[in-house]
């Protein structure tokens, strides 16, 4: 399949994944428990959740975040940082970047939705105690340090900015990367973000609005997308990074090709901060399919933003109904945040690795947990296990709370480009 | 407590705790102006005591390891209120 570029626009292409989560610490782990339907949603570990409505969260356990940093950066850096340098580091290994040459061309773009809020919520307790706070308290609490933290690991001097909108913000942040390098802009680029679990204060937060799942007995099954009684969805917390660079620039090094990422589609709208609108949904996908030169029929396989929401799960089918019309019937769609958690600014990213995931293994995740479909929900979802499919083509949804609707569009690798 | 600053130090700059000796001056352990004010921050923490006044005000008269521990010993050991927990 090929975009249809202008005559001066450079194709975009992913040659390195990096991903830390709920359901695995590094890309292979996490392909692994995403296909086998395996969920990271148990009782929250890191604070005691027994005062709110849900107690449940995808909190990432088992890695030691220490031994990626010196002893200085692991008392300085907020947790999100740490995720972030995990999920960075494993990217940039796997396209075999030489960052001692690469870093002057190298730039790093983010999305982080809630920010460091542990880093916040300590130093308020300790202001308030009379404790001092450590003098880098500044820098921990910085919406942009995860890029600063990667510019200064990897010598990145290109370009850096870090996206906040919400549940959007990797997905903005990866839909701009692709932009700088398609427009010749930029030649590589370390794209993704990260977002930690929220601090007890800022989850008490999101708790009071009430779109968590509440169904806190069995952790597993909290999260039912697109099903009927469906509940909410569940925080999770996690990074994921894209090596992203011109297809030029990969040939010539020989680079392995996951994917080529064949366009974005965003847009705001404006009628609700909380309520998502139809019309914001296919906003995104219909921009995002005419910037990738893509037809609706080509698209095999959606990877929904799927919240689990009563509102969100029945909104997107209607906007999939729009935008696909027949061919809707046909998309094989996954809705991964029943696996992985919300993982909030993060998402957009995290579910970008899943859709590149699909469309390397000819294979759908299955969306967990949805034994009965909402009648609003007439789509096919892939309900049990993985589906095997045969798809050139994807397309992965992330909108968010304030109106920030971002489609990206990805094509599947030649198979001789994935060895 | 001498041993306690200098393992505090140490760990600080991941260094053997023998790079840290009251010889050492900071710049030779490539302690900068931030590297500085977290150190004494650290000591605090884990030594449970407080320098009387504000960081930037020992810097210039803090040269070596051996200032830095004569400094810890002029303020002696005050109880302070529990540091908070960082999540990790």
């Amino acid at each position: 399949m090929e975009t249809r570029l202008k005559p001066d626009e450079q194709k975009v292409v992913v040659t390195g994944i990096g991903i830390v989560s709920a359901i695995g610490h590094h890309r292979e782990e996490f392909s692994r428990n995403l296909f086998a339907g395996k969920t990271g949603i148990r009782k929250i570990q890191s604070f005691d959740a027994t005062p709110f409505r849900t107690q449940t969260g995808a909190e990432v356990s088992g890695i030691d975040l220490a031994s990626y940093v010196t002893h200085a950066e692991f008392i300085q850096f907020d947790r999100l940082c740490l995720l972030m340098i995990a999920a960075a580091d494993e990217a940039t290994a796997d396209a075999a970047l030489h960052l001692e040459q690469d870093g002057k061309d190298l730039g790093v773009i983010l999305g982080t939705g809630l920010g460091p809020s542990s880093a916040i919520e300590d130093s308020v307790r300790r202001v308030r105690s009379g404790a001092r706070l450590r003098p880098t308290t500044i820098l921990r609490m910085m919406l942009s340090s995860p890029a600063a933290a990667l510019c200064a690991r990897y010598q990145a001097r290109r370009e850096s900015h870090v996206h906040v909108t919400a549940c959007a913000s990797s997905a903005h942040a990866i839909g701009q990367a692709a932009d700088y390098i398609r427009s010749g802009g930029m030649d590589l680029c370390l794209a993704g973000g990260c977002d930690a679990f929220p601090s007890f204060t800022l989850f008490a937060a999101w708790d009071a609005m009430g779109i968590m799942s509440p169904d806190n007995e069995q952790p597993s099954q909290a999260v039912r997308p697109f099903s009927a009684g469906r509940t909410g969805f569940v925080i999770g917390e996690g990074a994921a990074a894209l090596v992203l660079e011109s297809e030029k620039r990969a040939n010539s090094r020989g680079a392995r090709i996951y994917a080529e990422l064949a366009g974005c589609g965003s847009c705001s709208d404006t009628p609700s901060l909380t309520k998502p609108s139809v019309e914001g949904m296919v906003t995104a996908m219909s921009r995002g399919l005419r910037n990738a030169g893509l037809t609706p029929d080509e698209i095999g396989h959606v990877n929904a933003h799927g919240t689990a929401t009563q509102i969100n799960d029945n909104l997107e089918t209607r906007a999939l109904h729009q935008v696909f019309g027949d061919h809707a019937r046909d998309l094989q769609i996954s809705a991964t945040k029943a696996s992985h958690g919300h993982t909030m600014g993060a998402a957009g990213a995290v579910e970008a690795v899943a859709t590149i995931l699909a469309l390397q293994h000819g294979l759908a995740p299955p969306t967990l947990n949805l034994r009965e479909a909402d009648p609003e929900c007439d789509l096919n979802y892939t309900a049990g296990d993985a589906r095997e499919m045969n798809c050139s083509a994807a397309i992965s949804n992330s909108f968010a709370f304030g109106g920030h609707y971002v489609s990206l569009l990805f094509n599947r690798a030649p198979a001789a480009r994935l060895t | 407590m001498n041993n306690e600053i200098l393992g505090v130090i140490a760990d600080y700059l991941d260094v053997d705790v023998s790079a840290v000796h009251p010889e050492a001056t900071l710049e030779g352990l490539g302690i900068d102006s931030v590297d500085f004010l977290e150190i004494l921050f650290e000591i605090e923490e884990k030594l449970g005591m407080r320098f009387k006044g504000e960081y930037k005000s020992f810097q210039n008269e803090l040269h070596s390891i051996g200032d830095v521990i004569r400094l810890v010993e002029q303020h002696g050991q005050n109880s302070l209120p529990s540091p908070s927990v960082e999540h990790k």
